[in-house]
């Protein structure tokens, strides 16, 4: 028969299963005849039962991923944006490359504009203030600005609507 | 997912019985193994899947060390950011949960220890919603002044052992710690939040 001043520092490895053999027969013997060590292994296993169904009832917020994601710089929102820029620098350098080939090759039909396309944004360069007559580059070199200072306000919508969007895919 | 994702603790005192049933495989499986290394690439959906799937864990470990649901949150952000960041110098990706499980109670442990320095009491900071019916709100509250009262160290092991349902060398694992040492820290938390819920409700 073991004392109660024994077996009580055994009790949290008893209910956890980490006693051997022997050691656990002995808990045994005395949660068998003593009421106080009983009621007390009864009152950590309650305890243990009230933690693990409260620990249930935490919760992380739902938006945690988002948040993660946002803090890495890594948000579907972000990396829209990011893609969207891409794309619109992209349209302005083919969009740029256009108006130049065509204004170094007024006539000239698609199929060559395709097979010269290359040299033209080249030759453009320099055949530019020749190919057309100063007032109309002025009217061109307007109209680009014009066109130029639009998409760029519309492309700055577009990312802040993008970056206001909160729901992820 | 091993136990630390899952989250469900498997405590064998649910049970009834006095061994543990264990039943969860504590090893990650191929498809974590591949959400981990994908995330290491930096892929949004991979990071994404493994903040769902281990967002309980990190959220109540934190939650059960501070004791309040606002520093949990941000202890539970902090701890998904700083894992990320560093996950190229994870070297054995099976080790992944332990070593998240770590980095959580690590940033939970300092923000308490920086709270302290603030001289705040702990027991004032208990709030948020309550779940369930009027016993389980009561237990709940005196769960949470019973638990605030015990040290943060103590905390940490009722929150790995009864939370997460941790087995003892797992514990060790994650606070590196010998296992003696959760063996004793364990014991002594559970009389210490014994001895507080006692003197809360009143019973012996
Ligand atoms: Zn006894």
């Amino acid at each position: 028969m073991q004392s109660c001043e024994f077996v009580e520092p055994m009790l949290s490895d008893y209910l956890d299963g980490q006693l051997g053999t022997d050691d656990e027969a002995r808990v045994e013997a005395h949660l068998a005849v003593c009421a106080r060590c009983r009621n007390l292994a009864d009152a950590l296993r309650s305890d243990e039962r009230a933690l693990v169904s409260w620990a249930r009832t935490l919760t992380a917020p739902a938006d945690m991923p988002l948040r993660v994601l946002k803090a890495l710089g890594l948000s579907r929102q972000e990396v829209q944006s990011r893609r969207l820029a891409y794309v619109y620098f992209a349209s302005l350098a083919l969009g740029v490359a256009l108006v130049l080939a065509a204004v170094s090759l007024p006539v000239a039909s698609a199929a060559t504009i395709l097979l010269h396309f290359a040299l033209a944004v080249v030759r453009a360069l320099f055949a530019l203030p020749w190919a057309v007559h100063a007032e109309w580059l002025v009217v061109l070199g307007g109209f680009s600005l014009v066109m130029l200072v639009l998409s760029l306000t519309g492309l700055r919508r577009a990312l802040r609507w993008t970056r206001r969007g909160v729901v992820w895919r | 997912m091993g136990r630390i994702a899952a989250a469900e603790s498997t405590a064998r005192l649910e049970e009834g019985g006095p061994t543990l049933a264990d039943g969860g495989d504590a090893r990650l499986e191929q498809a974590d193994l591949e959400l981990i290394r994908r995330a290491r690439q930096g892929d949004p959906q991979a990071i994404e899947t493994i903040v769902r799937n281990y967002q309980s864990f990190v959220y109540r470990t934190a939650y059960g060390i501070l004791q309040n649901a606002a520093d949990a949150e941000d202890a539970t952000q902090e701890a998904f950011i700083r894992a990320f960041r560093s996950l190229g110098r994870l070297r054995e990706d099976r080790t992944f949960p332990t070593w998240l499980a770590r980095i959580a109670v690590r940033i939970s442990l300092d923000m308490v220890q920086a709270k302290a320095r603030r001289a705040q009491d702990p027991t004032e900071e208990i709030h948020g919603s309550v779940a369930g019916g009027e016993d389980a709100a009561s237990l709940r509250i005196d769960l949470e002044r019973a638990l605030a009262k015990l040290s943060p160290e103590h905390r940490t092991v009722i929150v790995l052992r009864a939370f997460h349902g941790l087995e003892y060398d797992e514990i060790a694992e994650v606070l590196e710690i010998p296992i003696g040492t959760v063996r004793s820290r364990l014991h002594h938390a559970r009389m210490q939040l014994r001895m507080y819920l006692s003197g809360e409700r009143g019973d012996s």
